[in-house]
């Protein structure tokens, strides 16, 4: 009798912890008002150093301190980039967010696709370790001229050489995210009779969520290392193909330009996967 | 009432060797138990000497090398770590085992609502193991053993993790949901006196290779016994030191 008592207690206590979550006290209230305050200070500092640092680049090129035949000037930069057309910027843009896009969804399936592989059978993984160690370690961008010959000088070789550059890298960092998944989650599915199969789809696949999502930000950013130096190299298209052009020309405003796209690019892909990631995870 | 009851598991001359590229380990040499049906029966012994080992091997998990196992029924089995899914709602852990097997039928699903409810966990079906006490989620991974309707239950130590006030609270909860659900169990622990609290019969092993020294029968002759009212009974600190006894000498060995 007394102990059921004591049990009911205990029950209740466990509720009344789950419901304080949801009532906000003075001091929390205070105390989220000031990391609200302290992430717009940060966010205002970061706007400051990117506008004062404008400001200056431009008021050195007006007054002749730099030269801005070769540093270029943030508003001819500005021109450069409001007269999109005449310079095919957009044409090029398109070419270079085409084959990064093919070049990452290439390399992020086909690296999870073989990576699964090498988790499911330890002699694949351990025949194919010292490739893939040395593969990983070489430097990608010497395959260019190699990859050229081989398929042609064209969009195929670019997003090859992204795929090149992604690849290994996919391969490793889900196979270790795989392989080090919690023993005991595996061992807990197999008292229930659970095949090789759903101890992959529910247990390993999903414990690895965020180790995929980061895989696929480090993805994006090199899936673009990759293209454009593939377009350095084949030099028909796309920002890497401006960049140089600009640069065999002297227009450095078109290369400044460029470059700027290309960061913005890259961000915004970036910054695509980051809300996919949000979208993922509230869904589960 | 004095009628026999059923074995319904037995290990007849358990063998069991690892081997590892450093050398072979012998965790269980010749094994011998019974359990009848509806009997709580715990296994003790001193620290690495193969109890789970051979929980393992019950449960068909680990190959033995000699011997056999008989059983009549069908096996559940809870380890020590809960091993919630954190990405699911404890709804969606707790039918775990019944979409591993293939058994998520309308049926079964109306049976683990029922579990919740009955076990003062059904208002919390939507929220994530996380939300929970270590008490709670321990009887989350009890439920989603219970869903698949196992008639022996294997437990290894799955008390150790909690807090000593919790612990005593979850067993008391566990051993009335077992008594309740009219299950066989078999449970590993290194806790003499939780052993004793829960169980009809008490096998003693060995030191590594396992074996087994001896096989306490424990009777309280309470009406309506539970893990806390019988540790208040004289008796229990009889089979305490009887058992502690036993044990200190194989630990003292392991010492040297
Ligand atoms: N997969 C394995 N490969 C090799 N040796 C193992 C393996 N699993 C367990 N062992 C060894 O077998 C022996 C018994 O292990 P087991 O886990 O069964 O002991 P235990 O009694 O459960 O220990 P504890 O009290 O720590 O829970 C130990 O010496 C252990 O190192
Ligand atoms: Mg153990």
């Amino acid at each position: 009798m007394k102990n059921a008592q004591k049990n009911k207690e205990i029950k209740s206590q466990e509720n009344v912890e789950i419901k304080n979550k949801g009532m906000i006290s003075k001091d929390r209230k205070k105390y989220l008002k000031k990391i609200k305050l302290r992430k717009l200070e940060i966010f205002i500092t970061q706007i400051s150093i990117v506008v004062i640092f404008i400001a200056i680049w431009e008021i050195l090129a007006r007054t002749g301190k730099i030269d801005s035949f070769i540093t270029s000037q943030p508003s001819r930069i500005l021109k450069t980039f409001l007269d999109l057309s005449s310079n095919d910027l957009l044409r090029h843009l398109k070419i270079t967010c085409i084959e990064t896009l093919v070049g990452f969804l290439l390399g992020t399936v086909m690296g999870i696709i073989i990576a699964i592989i090498l988790w499911w059978s330890s002699f694949i993984s351990k025949v194919s370790e010292p490739f893939l160690v040395i593969l990983n370690a070489l430097p990608k961008v010497a395959l260019g001229p190699v990859i050229i010959i081989w398929v042609g000088a064209g969009m195929p070789a670019i997003i090859v050489m992204a795929l090149a550059i992604s690849l290994i890298v996919t391969i490793l960092n889900v196979l270790n995210g795989l392989i080090n998944t919690d023993k005991e989650k595996i061992k807990m599915a197999e008292t229930f009779n659970a095949n090789k199969l759903q101890i992959l789809t529910k247990i390993v696949m999903p414990a690895n969520i965020s180790t995929l999502f980061n895989t696929l930000k480090v993805n994006i950013g090199l899936s673009l290392v990759g293209v454009i130096s593939g377009e350095f190299l084949v030099s028909k298209g796309g920002i890497g193909y401006l960049i140089v052009y600009g640069g065999q020309v002297f227009k450095l405003d078109l290369v400044m330009t460029s470059v700027i796209i290309l960061a913005i690019v890259a961000a915004v892909m970036y910054e695509s996967i980051e809300i996919l990631e949000k979208i993922v995870i509230k869904q589960k | 009432m004095t009628e026999e009851k059923k074995s319904i598991l037995k290990a007849n001359n358990i063998y069991k060797t690892y081997q590892a590229e450093n050398g072979e380990i012998e965790a269980l040499k010749n094994v011998n138990f019974e359990i009848k049906q509806g009997e709580f029966v715990s296994i003790i012994g001193p620290s690495g000497c193969g109890k789970s080992t051979l929980l393992s091997i019950v449960a068909g998990l680990e190959e033995k090398n000699d011997g056999e196992i008989y059983i009549d029924g069908k096996i559940g089995y809870m380890l020590q770590k809960d091993n919630l899914l954190e990405w699911r709602t404890i709804y969606k852990n707790v039918l775990l085992g019944l979409e591993i097997q293939n058994a998520l039928t309308e049926e079964n699903k109306e049976y683990v609502i029922k579990l919740l409810k009955k076990y003062g966990l059904y208002e919390f079906k939507n929220k994530y193991p996380t939300q929970l006490s270590g008490g709670m989620r321990q009887r989350v991974a009890l439920i989603r053993t219970l869903a698949i309707r196992p008639t022996i239950l294997l437990l290894d130590e799955a008390f150790s993790a909690l807090d000593y006030q919790t612990r005593l609270m979850v067993t008391d909860d566990i051993y009335k949901i077992l008594k309740n659900e009219k299950i066989t169990v078999l449970m590993v622990t290194h806790d003499i006196s939780e052993a004793i609290s829960m169980s009809d019969k008490v096998i003693v092993l060995s030191k590594r290779p396992a074996t087994v020294k001896k096989i306490y029968d424990v009777n309280f002759e309470i009406e309506s016994r539970t893990p806390l009212n019988c540790r208040e009974s004289p008796k229990f600190s009889k089979y305490f030191n009887l058992m502690w006894k036993e044990l200190e000498q194989y630990e003292k060995c392991t010492e040297k």
